[in-house]
């Protein structure tokens, strides 16, 4: 019973599973050293990141985003089952739904036309008003992203740690130990979800959720509905056995009718396996219509006019002391509004942040920006020269900037609160915050005595949150406001100044 | 104790570098010179590495890796004087060479940006992370009223010879940083320093253990906007190094460098009342080198 794989089932499996092992690797990177060229190809290949990018830089972006949707036109979707992630892994599910069941059939799928071109309506209307973290929801990468982030690279850290502490017991420090990534409520319980739910949806109809609430799939599936090649049905070869159709993740084969819905193949190429015949191929042949496209044209239109209106809510509750009233948005993110409109909360620049301050939000920018990006000084703060985040980002969301242009982007403001200092309360000198600050905008001024407090020069400021980490009050008695838009904070005066290079002291001073 | 032991110098030793005076001076203050060289009359004036370091121990040597800059920034001990040390204690015969901080900001970025990851390990130590909670043991501090308990790293515990590496910058809230202040980096729990009483701790610390010897950068200094520094402007080139068995009589004669009274240094001060070390420089022997 046991088949050759066709060879191009072989080519959807090796180039899918390094598409996903680059993208997983990307995420998994927990000491940080991958190069920022290996995250470049993110921007060009995954279809929502080039999108995002496209409307924020144009560019080379709207080249590679044009080039995908051209290429569905002409070859089909062969997206969703060589380069998307989540596809990958719903294939991963697939093959474990083949390995531990008896249920090896897939039966013919109708096709849920109000589920799958409502989200794509809906995806569009989100197109326009700009929301990244809604169209975050909707992209099958970000999903993937999220998955990863939130369910694999604890245990990444883990492994990783045993391996260290074997290591170590040998005094051999090659692999350092990495600690664990915060555990964040909303963003797991989001991933754990949809991964979840991805199971059942796979055990019970394989590709059900690429072809009924994917924004991407329906949309590429418009396109390849018509694709110049395709996977058609050789209507002589072909004796209608059915076997094409019971391997058909897509559920998508009309064997009896000798026909295929184009627009809901992903390409994965398992009938052309199954068939022993020679009564399916992937070919340029000739014209075969669909029934599909025109009545869901039809449908589309009927539909635009009902596009529902989402609530966007802001921050919930008022700040107690020390807490920020405007969460900070990452460096490269410009404004809050740059953030929400293109930001589709992937995790990658989370992953990526060696200090750990970019932790994903869920009420910190109000529901408009859940999920996406903030600095948390709690967990870190923003190294001074560092500008990785602004490298990963793949969506445009964060824009390249400078180490030069770092050193004085003002993602925020500190604040003192002389109420809570050690110094003003137990009269003891601390001064950790000032300790940290790269610019000295927050600096120890004589107060009383021999006791020095914090002043802050918020001009300064460049809000990296150093201080709210090092502060060791409870509550804070520093903490970093954040801004809506990114300032630009001034030059230090002695990064300004020359070095001097002559020697101070020409006899020992005891 | 281990200090102790050691100031009896065995013969050899002063075979090796002919005039070595009967007792070892209490400190060595070399000026004008690269660290590197002005090490090596430093540690020779003490009686050679072979004094502090016996064949087969272990040595953990502890600069101050503190901050992601690169050396002209004199945020960190230059990394050419902790490439020379390593050599001269593996010379000596020690079986281990460990270096380490616990760092500021991100370990790693720290290790590499500051040249002493690349410096320590061409010279045959090991980089030991510190980042971890789970490096460090609770030890309780003897004898004293505020820092009854701290978190020490293992290292510490599981080396013979702990030898304090520290560079004179400014501090913003402590006045000057050196080899006492250095000691923080040994300990986790900094942040209940911070917020109990920076100075008291900091002098307290010194009931539980001393390093053996200290060796102060006093090459490039930091003289403003310290300990983390701005810019290299916050710099002064001073060209000396200062070593001593005693830390507090090496924090001393490092802040006269600054420019600093010592006594007017609150942990320094403290420190020597409590009868850690030393503060007459004028009634030690010190022997001044100049290059």
């Amino acid at each position: 019973m046991r088949r050759h794989p066709g060879k191009w089932k072989v080519l959807r499996v090796i180039v899918s599973g390094l598409a996903l092992l680059w993208i997983g690797a990307l995420f998994l990177d927990i000491h940080n050293r991958i190069p920022e060229a290996w995250y470049l190809p993110l921007r060009y290949f995954q279809i929502v990141p080039a999108m995002q990018l496209m409307l924020a830089a144009g560019g080379g972006a709207l080249l590679a985003f044009s080039i995908l949707m051209l290429s569905a036109a002409l070859f089909g979707r062969y997206y969703c089952s060589f380069l998307c992630p989540l596809g990958a892994m719903q294939d991963i599910m697939g093959f474990f739904r083949r390995k531990w069941t008896h249920r090896k059939r897939y039966k013919m799928m109708p096709l849920n036309r109000g589920w799958r071109y409502g989200s794509l309506l809906l995806f569009v209307f989100l197109i326009l008003i700009g929301s990244g973290a809604a169209i975050g929801l909707m992209d099958p990468y970000s999903h993937a992203g999220r998955i990863v982030s939130q369910l694999a690279v604890n245990p990444a850290i883990l492994f990783n740690n045993i391996i260290a502490w074997m290591l170590e017991s040998q005094r051999l420090y090659a692999v350092p130990p990495v600690p664990a990534a915060r555990f964040q409520v909303a963003p797991f319980l989001l991933a754990t979800t949809l991964f979840a739910l991805l199971w059942v949806l796979v055990w019970r109809n394989g590709r059900i959720y690429c072809n009924t609430f994917c924004p991407v799939g329906a949309g590429l599936g418009i396109l390849a509905s018509r694709s110049l090649f395709r996977i058609r049905f050789d209507q002589e070869a072909c004796t209608a056995c059915g076997l094409c159709a019971a391997d058909c993740k897509a559920g998508c084969i009309d064997f009896r009718q000798k026909t295929i819905d184009a627009s809901r193949c992903v390409m994965c190429m398992n009938c052309l396996t199954s068939c022993k015949e020679g009564g399916i191929r992937y070919t340029l042949g000739r014209k075969q219509r669909t029934r599909a496209f025109s009545g869901e044209r039809r449908q589309v239109m009927k539909m635009l006019g009902i596009a529902p209106v989402l609530p966007l809510a802001a921050p919930l509750s008022a700040p107690g002391p020390g807490e920020r009233s405007c969460a900070i948005s990452p460096p490269g993110s410009g404004s809050h509004a740059h953030l929400h409109r293109l930001c589709t909360a992937c995790q990658l620049c989370v992953q990526a942040c060696p200090s750990h301050v970019l932790q994903p939000s869920f009420l910190a920018y109000g529901l408009k920006g859940a999920f996406q990006p903030v600095l948390d000084p709690d967990a870190g703060y923003c190294n001074f020269d560092c500008v990785r985040c602004t490298e990963v980002c793949p969506t445009g969301a964060l824009q390249p900037v400078t180490i030069d242009e770092k050193h004085r982007l003002q993602l925020g403001k500190a604040k003192f609160l002389f109420d809570y200092c050690v110094v003003t309360q137990e009269y003891k000198n601390c001064g950790a915050c000032s300790e940290h600050c790269p610019t000295k905008a927050v600096n120890m001024v004589p107060w009383k005595g021999k006791l020095y407090i914090p002043e802050v020069n918020e001009s300064l400021c460049v809000g990296c949150g150093a201080c709210e980490h090092a502060c060791p009050t409870d509550p804070l008695s520093i903490y970093v406001e954040g801004q809506e838009v990114h300032g630009l904070a001034d030059l230090p005066e002695s990064r300004k100044e020359e070095q001097v290079e002559t020697p101070v002291l020409e006899e020992f001073p005891f | 104790m281990v200090a102790g032991g050691l100031m009896v110098l065995p013969g050899w030793t002063r075979l090796a570098f002919g005039a070595t005076p009967a007792t070892a001076p209490d400190l060595v203050a070399v000026m004008g010179g690269e660290p590197e060289a002005m090490f090596e009359k430093a540690i020779q004036a003490m009686g050679g590495m072979q004094a502090f370091v016996k064949k087969g121990q272990k040595v953990v040597i502890k600069p101050n890796i503190g901050w992601d800059a690169s050396p002209e920034r004199a945020a960190n001990t230059n990394p050419g004087l902790v490439g020379r040390i390593v050599k001269h204690c593996i010379d000596a015969g020690a079986r281990e060479v460990y270096v380490f901080d616990h760092t500021c900001d991100k370990w790693d970025k720290c290790y590499i940006n500051s040249g002493i990851e690349k410096a320590a390990k061409d010279r045959g130590a090991k980089m030991i992370p510190a980042h971890l909670e789970s490096y460090y043991q609770e030890v309780s501090v003897p004898g004293v009223k505020l820092l009854k308990t701290t978190k020490v790293h293992e290292i510490i515990l599981q080396s013979d010879v702990f030898i304090n590496v520290p560079i004179l910058k400014h501090h913003s809230s402590t006045e000057l940083s050196i080899g006492i202040k250095n000691l923080m980096g040994i300990v986790w729990d900094r942040g209940w320093w911070h917020r109990n009483g920076l100075n008291r701790a900091i002098a307290d610390f010194l009931a539980w253990r001393k390093p053996d010897l200290t060796i102060v950068d006093a090459y490039r200094i930091m003289k403003k906007n310290g300990p983390r520094g701005v810019s290299v402007a916050d710099t002064a080139l001073t060209k000396m190094l200062v070593i001593s068995r005693d830390v507090v009589a090496a924090d001393a004669a490092s802040a006269k460098i600054f420019g600093t009274e010592p006594s007017e240094v609150e942990y320094i001060r403290l420190a020597a009342a409590d009868g850690f070390g030393r503060l007459d420089l004028d009634k030690m022997n010190i022997q001044r080198l100049k290059m």
